[in-house]
């Protein structure tokens, strides 16, 4: 469902990019700047793509993940950013985010059709698993790492401001990359972008509506990416990896608003790992905004997360 | 017979008389100013510790008035919240009053309440129809 609610141009396009749907969308500009926003985004996140992605067997990633624990690795520019932000991803959410899940992903039947080293014992929280040498930029990891949400939040942050670099007279700018958005300037609902939050249980009408400036906006969700294990049983794409299991975490989905989309991608995470009794208190202690969705569809959301609200369909309240 | 000679003698004998006379007045004032200095000598420790004593005593009274003048203030602030004071206790009769027949009205209510069941979830209803979007936040991969 798209509107405009603004006599400026509203451009958009549309492609397939990271596994999922690229869209940008802009607010005031002309057809000749957003067809050179739209390619700047194009090439950065084929860039990020051939850097990041762990279904590119010649990628950045995957080259440093078949090294693993053998030598150092040079890493260009965006997978240093990566690692970086996943090692601090870990201590910040208490380990309720880490990288190294993609060995337990590739057990349990996720597989990227990449050949990784032999899987390792387990994740253990305390084992320091990425080694910097900060003279000569390169890297060594212990274990394959997956840059998952990171890599995308990532992706939409270098994306958008290529996108600005490209056509710096453009007003508004709304990039979305499977379900996971940035917005930048003015939109065109008075002055503001309008985003909703996508119902779990399915169906078009979203469960809210955030009235977006300037923010990032992501969610983690098991709508999708579900798949019958190994053992016969039911599994999703968000691992637990303080067990290596699934997350039972009571929850269908969580959506994080923040400056950084990176960040949202890990607190969206983190957040759905920490399950019902906790994403609550976690996000109120954070001052996060944060929507989350219980199992029975219910939807609910931090203080902060309610002065971003425009609308809601039905509301718990466990704010 | 001889007459006797009296015209020189006699004025002699009285300009000695008078010069003896000065002389030993010039010394009985010598000797009086000589006392009188020494007495002054000896009088003016005395003079000068009378005059410390009085510079003291100015002191002394200049710091008794202020003495006095932060009693009349202490005093008069004492008596502002000796008023107050006054105020409260009386307010606080009152209130032991109505705490008094508070408590008596405590005394006949029943010891338990039931009280209805408070709802554990509120539902908040919004518009039926949501207002359009930009774009949709939702699970990656699609």
């Amino acid at each position: 469902m798209i509107s405009t609610r603004h006599d400026l141009a509203v451009e958009r396009f549309a492609a397939r990019a990271m596994g999922s749907a690229l869209r940008l969308v802009t607010f005031g500009a002309s057809e000749r700047d957003a067809a050179k926003a739209w390619a700047a985004v194009r090439t950065d996140i084929e860039l990020t793509e051939a850097c990041l992605s762990r279904f590119q067997a010649d990628s950045d990633l995957s080259r440093l993940n078949t090294q693993t624990a053998t030598a150092w690795t040079d890493a260009p520019s965006r997978l240093a950013a990566m690692l970086t932000v996943a090692w601090r991803a870990q201590r910040v959410t208490d380990g309720r985010f880490d990288a190294r899940v993609l060995e337990r992903l590739e057990e349990l039947g996720e597989h990227a059709g990449v050949p990784l080293p032999p899987p390792a014992s387990g994740i253990d929280p305390e084992a320091p698993w990425l080694q910097r040498d900060g003279r000569t930029r390169r890297f060594r990891i212990a274990q394959p790492v997956d840059s998952g949400g990171i890599g995308k939040g990532l992706g939409i942050r270098w994306a958008l401001r290529a996108a600005r670099s490209a056509a710096p007279a453009i007003e508004g700018i709304l990039l979305e990359a499977g379900g996971d958005l940035v917005v930048a300037g003015p939109g065109p609902d008075d002055g503001a972008w309008s985003v909703g939050v996508e119902n779990p249980s399915g169906g078009d009408r979203p469960l809210a509506v955030i009235r977006a400036l300037d923010i990032a906006v992501t969610t983690s969700s098991i709508a999708v990416r579900q798949w019958t294990g190994p053992d016969g049983q039911p599994v999703h794409h968000l691992i637990d990896p303080r067990n290596g299991h699934p997350a039972q975490s009571g929850l269908q989905a969580v959506t994080v608003a923040h400056r950084d989309p990176a960040w949202a991608e890990t607190w969206s995470k983190a957040l759905f790992i920490a399950g019902r009794g906790e994403v609550g208190p976690e996000g109120r202690r954070r001052q996060l905004a944060a929507w989350w969705v219980e199992e029975d569809g219910s939807l609910h959301m931090t203080p902060a997360a309610r002065d971003l609200t425009a609308w809601t369909a039905t509301e718990g309240d466990t704010t | 017979m001889a007459q006797p000679r009296t015209g020189v003698h006699v004025p002699l004998l009285a300009v000695a008389s008078v010069g003896i006379y000065a002389v030993s007045l010039s010394g009985v004032a010598l000797l009086q100013a000589q006392h009188d200095r020494a007495i002054a000598a000896e009088r003016q420790p005395l003079l000068d510790a009378v005059a410390r004593t009085a510079a003291e005593r100015s002191v002394t009274q200049n710091a008794i008035r202020r003495a006095a003048d932060a009693l009349v203030g202490a005093s008069d602030r004492y008596s502002t919240t000796l008023d107050a004071s006054s105020q409260l206790d009386a307010a606080l009769a009152a209130l032991a009053v109505q705490v008094a027949e508070t408590t008596g009205a405590a005394a006949r209510l029943p010891t338990s309440v039931a009280l209805p069941a408070a709802p554990a979830r509120v539902v908040v209803q919004s518009a039926a129809v949501a207002p359009a979007v930009q774009a949709t936040t939702g699970a990656s991969g699609k």
